[in-house]
């Protein structure tokens, strides 16, 4: 009976383990030729991008929040003063370093099966492969760049020496005309800052951007609808 | 701690924090670059209105050389160091020969593959020392007639104010780029030429002129032009005789100094395209280069503490450090794969223009020695024989 029963259900096994690596394998196909198409030219939105010390007053805030409830658990006045002013200077070069690295007004994305090349101006670009394993893009003693995929979402990790990271996740809103760019700078000394950028596609064919130069914010674009013909 | 302060800590600390940050807030409203450190550039010595003609003279840059030994100071291959040290010949010469230019001090300043008799003064310099942080070069300057005009050592430092804090463009985005480090380099050189021009008189600077014609006659014709100049005890060139103003011969050797002109222009065309297009690119072999060296110096100062996590505050040290990650990591995927040929969009253009003009095939330094022959054909074709002996100015 064992024995007759053996020999289906080792067959039935393989087909089964065969089965699932084939699947594994169209699943990956699928992964890296259907990721999402971030190409094009993107301009910056103003409007729906986050101000970096709007966001900094909110962290501001929270940090405030926490060294209050801290300190009437713990009693421990000027310890925590101290300790929350120096997570506020770290908090706050973070939150420049942020603004610095997203300043870019254009981004200018080019994708293909194998490769999405994301070129900022005055920075160097973040190239990352298809595929779906984390993929090691840069080692060195200045610092190492990771990339991978979450999903529908591009997150670059950057690690300083400084045992600070920044992450960049990359992201297509449903309509696929706003590219949202997430920027986390994290290190354990203090908690992390992150701000996110919002980009609209230039080269769609059903919209269109109403762009006027400004004193404060130089030059601000926002979505406008057009008509179809 | 007694209970009043404790009391009074607790009522004062988000206050406190709140403060604090907000007057950090306000000094930093946006991120502000850090000072120039760039030392006030030397003033190029400039001609307004131009000088009179005997002093406009005409000079060659000859592409540079190198010794081809020296090792590079940071971690790349010996074949990329190999070609930027090559590419550098024909780079560094432009930027001098643009100073030279702008100077107005002179007549045609041009870039040319190799010596050229038809120039008054010819440039020539070997790069001794070359990176982001050192530019060292043995410039000789030698007059038609052979005297030397200047023959020492240049060098400059660069300075970090030279170095924007923002990446150029790369090669797919090349929106930017920035001058040159080493300028007050290239300025001196172009001002002690100048300065060595005031040491002569006009009747030199006339023969000069005579002198290089003479030598392009003879390079053209060397028997026609073979008495016209002599070298006196020193060894230097000297006109003994001039040819008539309307003798066939010298017009002939005129009209071909004028096609040489147009061929060579072409050829300085070439380096300035070549110049244009790789510029970006080195741009970022220089900043990379001058950053390992500013590290080396810290790391020799024992300054590398400062980048174990004790200065996060600093939004200054996140910055560079960011800097230098991006420039690390740009040479490495941008730089190294392309500097294989230091890919140029433009030159090739303009090297089938010459290609056109000459009707010659090659490199640019293999037309030029083509074109030399071939304008010595020419001649002979022209002539249709053997030379003719030239009558002397006053003498029919």
């Amino acid at each position: 009976m064992r024995n007759r029963w053996r020999q289906p259900l080792t067959g039935a096994l393989g087909a089964c383990i065969l089965f699932s690596v084939a699947a594994m394998a169209a699943a990956e196909q699928a992964t890296s030729s259907t990721r999402p198409d971030f190409s094009g030219q993107w301009v910056r939105d103003h409007e729906r991008s986050e101000r970096w010390d709007q966001v900094l007053h909110a962290a501001v805030n929270q940090l405030q929040r926490e060294a209050g409830l801290r300190q009437r658990q713990q009693q421990g006045g000027t310890a925590i003063l101290g300790d929350a002013r120096r997570q506020a200077r770290i908090l706050m070069s973070k939150a420049r370093l942020a603004e610095t690295i997203t300043a870019q007004e254009l981004l200018r994305v080019v994708q293909d099966d194998a490769q999405i090349r994301i070129e900022r101006e005055h920075d160097a670009p973040l190239v990352c492969g298809t595929e779906a394993d984390t993929q090691q893009v840069f080692d060195s003693t200045h610092g190492r760049e990771t990339c991978h995929w979450e999903q529908e979402r591009l997150r670059f990790d950057i690690r300083l020496p400084e045992a600070v990271t920044i992450s960049h996740r990359f992201s297509l809103d449903p309509d696929q005309t706003s590219l949202r760019v997430e920027t986390r700078v994290s290190s354990r000394q203090s908690p992390s800052f992150e701000l996110r950028r919002v980009y609209l596609r230039e080269d769609g064919a059903t919209t269109a951007f109403d762009c006027a130069q400004t004193l404060t914010r130089g030059r601000v674009c926002q979505l406008r609808e057009v008509e179809p013909p | 701690m007694s209970r009043g302060l404790l009391c009074w800590t607790r009522r004062m600390l988000p206050a406190l924090i709140a403060g604090s940050l907000l007057v950090a807030c306000a000094q930093h409203r946006s991120p502000e670059p850090e000072p120039s450190l760039a030392p006030r550039p030397i003033p190029l010595l400039q001609a307004n209105p131009p000088p009179a003609a005997e002093q406009r003279l005409t000079i060659g840059v000859q592409v540079f050389t190198h010794d081809g030994t020296e090792q590079p100071a940071l971690p790349i291959n010996a074949t990329t160091f190999k070609r930027i040290r090559e590419f550098e010949t024909h780079y560094l010469p432009v930027v001098l020969r643009q100073t030279l230019t702008r100077s107005q001090q002179w007549g045609p300043v041009r870039v040319l593959p190799q010596e050229d008799p038809s120039v008054d003064l010819l440039l020539r310099a070997t790069i001794v020392a070359s990176d982001g942080s050192t530019l060292t070069l043995a410039v000789q300057v030698e007059d038609s007639s052979g005297r030397i005009w200047l023959d020492q050592h240049y060098s400059r430092e660069a300075h970090a104010g030279h170095y924007p804090d923002l990446l150029p463009a790369t090669q797919q985005n090349r929106r930017g780029s920035h001058p040159d480090p080493f300028q007050d380099l290239y300025t001196e050189i172009a001002n002690d030429i100048v300065l060595a021009r005031m040491q002569q008189d006009t009747e030199s600077l006339q023969e000069l002129q005579w002198i290089s014609e003479l030598q392009h006659g003879r390079d053209l014709a060397p028997e026609a032009f073979a008495d016209m100049l002599q070298r006196d005890e020193d060894g230097h060139l000297r006109v003994q005789r001039l040819p008539a103003a309307n003798d066939p011969t010298r017009l002939r050797v005129e009209a071909m100094l004028e096609r040489h002109d147009a061929f060579i222009d072409t050829v300085d065309d070439y380096y300035e395209a070549l110049y244009r297009d790789v510029k970006p690119l080195y741009d970022v072999w220089r900043h990379y280069s001058w950053q390992y060296a500013v590290e080396q110096q810290r790391d020799g100062r024992g300054q590398r503490g400062a980048r174990d996590g004790r200065q996060l505050d600093s939004f200054a040290t996140l910055r560079r450090s960011y800097q230098r990650l991006q420039w690390a990591k740009l040479f490495e995927q941008e730089f190294v794969g392309l500097a294989s040929g230091f890919v140029s969009e433009t030159a090739p253009a303009v090297l089938e223009l010459l290609q056109r003009i000459s009707g010659l095939t090659g490199s640019v330094e293999e037309q030029y020695v083509e074109w030399r022959r071939l304008l010595r054909a020419l001649y002979e074709l022209d002539t249709g024989g053997p030379l003719p002996q030239l009558s002397v100015d006053g003498e029919p």
